[in-house]
């Protein structure tokens, strides 16, 4: 059902660049791609592997960019973005659809599940963000809870195994 | 002079200056200095003094969303509160990710021969066993490092004079060995240690490359893994350096935390 989805949204698109006009009947594949991929995070949320959040991130992502290129849909006669929009779009589409691939996996994970699910979704960031099709910092920074984020802040460095403190009492300066 | 940045060294300045615009107090003490870094590079891009390698870049990305994994297993919580959880740690990533591009932007990348990165990978694992040997012989048991003491101490310990107390000097030396096996414990609790093997392999193929034909240059690698790339500095000035001694000796590259290195930059 998936594979149908991605094939309606990218003949959608290639239409669209040809005929230089923007057809909003996309807006529901686009919807249904997103129900995708909640579906996805609602199963990496309940499922118990240990590296369910890589996952969860992925799509998660994946449902974003959807909500910014819907935005853009909706907005372009006004923002004269037509058919630009369908062609960023088709940039982004190919990754969206392996970044589907992968979250869709079961829950026997391996090393190198991770790094290519990690590696996908930032290539799937980076070109959309190439594209004009990321959310604002501001979406980001409204998802963070500010109470407690310097302790998150501080248990992550810790795990990316620098020393919060050296033993000792250490002499290094802080220059910064 | 070239600086190649470790992949801890990208994801803290990215942490800091997520931290420092969303006015987040933090304690974690290498933050700055990673970021004063970067500040360097970007005040003197014209000399591309910083560098990169794909693997470096890669690793970041997927050492960032393994601490942040990490992190999450740590905090827990409510499991009812998971989704809230996971939303804030992908808010996180992609904060930091976004910084850790635009900083990695301002770094030269230099490609690398895979036929290069593979033989100085052979060279890097041969220091790697003899450093692991050094570990079995002289620091990695008590009896090891007891045995150890007491070789250095024989010749106070035979002298005619009578000086401090034996087991006085005994002891001192026992502190030093204690002070000397630090990095080289936390090399051996990340042996074999591929990531960063693979890492110095390039270093060295990069700095090959470089002096082909050419006036030797300064090269260094900033890193805040005192594992690996960065001396134990600890009180009294004691240094533990084991590992990065015999980096820069077989292959001629300086490792240390950024704030040490930032000075060299400047001269």
């Amino acid at each position: 059902m998936t594979k149908q989805i991605f094939q309606n949204i990218t003949d959608s698109l290639y239409q669209m660049e040809d005929t230089g006009k923007v057809d909003l009947a996309i807006l529901k594949d686009l919807s249904e791609l997103q129900s995708v991929f909640k579906n996805i995070q609602t199963k990496w949320l309940e499922s118990k592997s240990k590296e369910s959040f890589y996952f969860y991130h992925g799509a998660r992502n994946a449902e974003f960019i959807l909500d910014k290129m819907k935005e853009r849909f909706e907005k372009s006669q006004e923002a004269h973005d037509n058919p630009q929009i369908a062609e960023d779009s088709l940039v982004v589409i190919p990754l969206m659809s392996e970044v589907l691939n992968l979250t869709e996996a079961d829950n026997n994970v391996d090393e190198q599940m991770v790094r290519q699910i990690v590696e996908r979704t930032r290539q799937l960031r980076q070109v959309a963000s190439d594209m004009n099709l990321v959310e604002s910092r501001e979406k980001d920074e409204s998802l963070l809870d500010k109470a407690t984020l310097g302790h998150t802040f501080d248990t992550i460095m810790e795990k990316i195994d620098i020393p919060v403190e050296l033993e000792n009492n250490v002499v290094v300066e802080d220059t910064g | 002079m070239k600086i190649l940045v470790d992949t801890n060294v990208i994801v803290a300045a990215s942490i800091n200056e997520n931290v420092t615009e969303i006015g987040i107090p933090v304690k974690h003490q290498f933050y700055d200095q990673s970021s004063y870094l970067f500040g360097i590079f970007r005040r003197r891009l014209g000399d591309r003094i910083g560098i990169v390698t794909a693997t470096i870049e890669s690793e970041s990305f997927y050492t960032l969303a393994g601490a942040v994994n990490a992190a999450i297993h740590v905090i827990g919580g409510d499991p009812t509160q998971k989704r809230k959880l996971f939303d804030q740690a992908t808010a996180i990533m992609n904060l930091c990710e976004d910084k850790m591009r635009k900083n990695t932007n301002i770094l030269l990348r230099e490609p690398v021969s895979e036929t290069d990165v593979v033989n100085n990978l052979q060279l890097v694992d041969k220091m790697s066993e003899e450093l692991k040997r050094l570990w079995e012989q002289k620091y990695g048991s008590k009896y090891a490092k007891e045995k150890e003491s007491w070789e250095r101490a024989k010749p106070i310990l035979n002298a005619p004079w009578k000086g401090m107390d034996k087991q006085e000097i005994i002891r001192m030396y026992r502190e030093q060995i204690e002070g000397e096996a630090k990095q080289l414990s936390r090399f051996m609790d990340k042996y074999p240690n591929l990531p960063d093997s693979k890492i110095l392999a390039e270093a060295i193929s990069i700095l090959q490359h470089y002096e082909k034909g050419k006036e030797p240059i300064t090269f260094l690698i900033a890193s805040c893994d005192t594992g690996f790339f960065s001396p134990l500095r600890m009180k009294g000035g004691f240094l533990s350096n084991i590992v990065t001694t015999e980096i820069k000796n077989r292959f001629k590259i300086t490792c240390d935390f950024p704030d040490k290195i930032i000075p060299d930059i400047n001269k």
